[in-house]
């Protein structure tokens, strides 16, 4: 069953369902939900990177976190970490990084 | 011709299997009429490096290239050799040779696929429609080449990921090639041994190898007494772990290409005229100097490492703690030696001093300096933090501590976004420790590296799953139970003159080199039969005894074999996938122990580091 490799390398959006319908075939159930994941993940950045006039698209979850939290959206940074199940442990990693790199000491504290 | 190969007092010449290549190669080309060109695939370029001499070459004023899609060829020359791998990929640019070159009226085109041809790539050249313009299509039968005096190689970096990601067996069937040819020239091998699958069909395809070439075992038994065939399927923790010989650091940070090292020459103190930038390295120089010219590199200095060089023999198996000390020894002494001269009166001693061992003095002076400056750049790296903490990090892996959990190390790793191979090789540690990993926390480590380096990296883990690295846990815990049983690691470890193989890695012991140990005491393989039944793969032994019916003469050779009693057992040790240079370094240790009494001559498909390793992998 691994001929979902093939498909995969082709890397477009629109076969990730069909690749998500190879690896459920295949029963990788996890890599079947990864690739739903990406594939929430890529319509939600078009409608990010819209809004917020930033180029998100075909990043990670863990890139596009940073994106958003380098441009201030941190509301919208928080959407994703619930929606995708990003560990607590990454994302105050993510926070700290971004607000160090900002020279904003002061909310590092208030954390 | 290469000197270092023949070691002191090792019982097997490896300098007859290179004068056999090198006879083989230079018997091809006589075959060739006519002045010639050879252009050489970049993979051969290190191999026939192994082999041969530039002069040789030069002898015959040949010329070599380097194949690139856009060559241009000389025009005087009537013949042109291609010295290839057969890969399908390389004949289109050969075919596009060919094209351009169309017009050269009397020009001959020939191919020496090394080690053997491919029915694909010539189908591929029929496609094109050049097959008819290459006159000679012949093999290079180089399936071992002499790295040093213990050392043999293919040169082959991705046969492990052939075997098991892409199920090309063509480099098993090759390993099996060599063994013939091996004992065809150094003679029959009375006893194998062997574990993993791999290894075991390189062994049938041996023996199915030797049985129609019968001559090679009516003969009496040949220098080497036994054959251990190990797999590296059967212990991927050993190429993943941090190397910490001077040799494995070196190659693991910089890179030895074929007992070559480049390193930027700003490092080192310029040699003042002693034969210009690459000099030097006695009698090895030149060809070092003319092989540079071949890679075009002139900002790089390049340094010969092999057993010849003396001083680099003695530090290149040592724990990389010991070889500053060493360092600082050696340095000492030559001072010492030199100023000693100054209080001797007598001209006529000075005279033979400045005659005979100034010479020498320098010389060592000069390897001394270079190996300082090389242990100075390694000191900096192993310092540094990051090193530190994935060392740190590797070794609670080691010995099992929270083997099960998500490592809070790797975590962090991740969500600082760190290399994605070093996080891979410190994931695939712990798998390999635990002998495979939890489905929650494999799940768990597949959706972190998802959501940070994208979706991309399933096909690289796919491709570590089918190797074998990555994998759910199974029920025996291989690794844990060795771990006690072979004592793979060691409580009171030391790293200055040691006194168990477990230096190589600060305190664990490769289990491949811990194998071959065990397998040395008497009945040894026997007991450990038992023992290594829960790793992958069969156990194997054969025997190849003289052939019944030559008979009566078995009296005889087991009278001769008595008599080599304090002779040292010749072994040889075939790792199937590649080894490292902490294990070669393991068994050279085991072999310098006077109770052993053994010779190891250590064969494998590729040297591997940790990093090498995983490249080889996770490329697609």
């Amino acid at each position: 069953y691994h001929f979902q490799n093939a498909i995969e390398s082709e890397g477009l959006e629109s076969n990730l369902s069909l690749i998500g319908n190879a690896y459920a075939a295949g029963r990788c159930t996890l890599e079947a939900e990864l690739c739903a994941d990406t594939g929430r993940l890529l319509k939600l950045q078009k409608t990010l990177s819209t809004k917020y006039n930033a180029s998100l698209n075909g990043l990670s979850v863990h890139d596009t976190i940073l994106g958003l939290l380098q441009i201030g959206e941190l509301k919208e940074a928080e959407r994703i970490r619930s929606d995708f199940k990003v560990p607590e442990r990454r994302f105050w990693w993510l926070r700290i990084l971004t607000l160090s790199e900002h020279h904003k000491w002061e909310e590092l504290e208030k954390l | 011709m290469f000197p270092h190969l023949k070691g002191h007092g090792q019982r097997v010449n490896l300098q007859l299997l290179q004068e056999a290549n090198c006879r083989e190669l230079v018997q091809q080309l006589e075959r060739i009429e006519g002045s010639k060109v050879i252009v050489l695939d970049e993979a051969m370029i290190g191999p026939l490096n192994l082999v041969t001499r530039p002069k040789l070459f030069a002898d015959r004023g040949i010329r070599l290239l380097a194949l690139k899609p856009e060559l241009h060829l000389p025009r005087e020359v009537t013949n042109v050799v291609y010295v290839v791998r057969p890969r399908v990929a390389l004949m289109d640019q050969l075919a596009g040779h060919v094209k351009a070159g169309g017009g050269q009226a009397g020009r001959q085109y020939h191919i020496l696929f090394a080690p053997r041809r491919s029915c694909l790539c010539i189908s591929q050249l029929e496609n094109s429609g050049v097959l008819g313009s290459f006159g000679r299509i012949a093999e290079l039968a180089w399936n071992y080449l002499p790295l040093d005096a213990d050392v043999v190689t293919m040169e082959l970096p991705n046969a492990f990921r052939d075997v098991s990601v892409d199920g090309d067996t063509s480099s098993l069937y090759q390993a099996a090639v060599g063994l013939v040819q091996l004992q065809r020239l150094y003679g029959r091998i009375p006893k194998i041994y062997g574990k993993g699958e791999q290894a075991h069909r390189v062994w049938e395809h041996a023996k199915q190898l030797g049985r129609d070439e019968r001559s090679l075992y009516n003969g009496d038994k040949g220098i080497v007494d036994q054959l251990i065939l190990l797999d590296r399927s059967i212990d991927l923790l050993s190429p993943l772990a941090t190397q910490l010989t001077y040799e494995g650091l070196i190659d693991e940070f910089y890179g030895i290409r074929q007992n070559k090292l480049m390193l930027p020459s700003e490092h080192f103190p310029s040699d003042g005229g002693l034969g210009g930038g690459a000099g030097g390295n006695i009698g090895n120089g030149s060809r070092a100097d003319e092989s540079q010219s071949l890679l075009g590199d002139g900002e790089m200095k390049t340094i010969m490492l092999h057993s010849g060089e003396t001083l680099y023999a003695e530090l290149r198996n040592k724990h990389f703690n010991e070889v500053t000390k060493l360092l600082a020894r050696k340095a000492r002494e030559i001072h010492a030696q030199m100023h000693a001269t100054s209080q001797d009166k007598s001209v006529k001693e000075i005279k033979s001093f400045v005659e005979n061992l100034l010479p020498q003095l320098m010389a060592q002076k000069k390897a001394t300096s270079e190996h300082t400056a090389i242990a100075g750049l390694l000191h900096e790296q192993v310092n540094a933090v990051a090193f530190a903490d994935d060392l740190a990090a590797e070794q609670e892996f080691m010995v099992c501590a929270d083997i099960d959990k998500p490592s809070a190390y790797i975590e962090d790793q991740i969500a600082s976004k760190a290399e994605l191979r070093g996080v891979l090789r410190l994931i695939c540690l712990q798998c390999a420790a635990a002998s495979g990993l939890k489905e929650k926390l494999l799940n768990h480590y597949k959706r972190e590296l998802v959501q940070v380096y994208g979706l991309e990296v399933l096909l690289t883990i796919s491709n570590l799953e089918k190797a074998g690295l990555l994998h759910q846990q199974t029920e025996s815990r291989a690794y844990a139970v060795l771990r006690k049983t072979l004592h793979l690691t060691v409580d009171d470890n030391v790293e200055v003159e040691p006194k168990d193989i477990s230096y190589v890695h600060s305190f664990y012991a490769p289990l491949t080199a811990r194998l071959v140990e065990h397998s040395l005491k008497p009945l040894g393989w026997q007991s450990l039969k038992s023992q290594i039944n829960n790793l992958p793969g069969p156990t194997f032994e054969d025997f190849q005894a003289q052939l019944v019916g030559i008979g009566g003469r078995h009296t005889g050779a087991t009278v001769a074999e008595k008599s080599l009693l304090h002779v040292p057992r010749v072994v040889l040790v075939c790792f199937v996938g590649g080894c490292t240079f902490a294990e070669v370094a393991a068994l050279r240790f085991l072999a310098a122990q006077e109770d052993n009494n053994v010779e190891f001559l250590i064969a494998t498909t590729k040297i591997i580091n940790k990093h090498s390793f995983l490249d080889s992998l996770m490329g697609s």
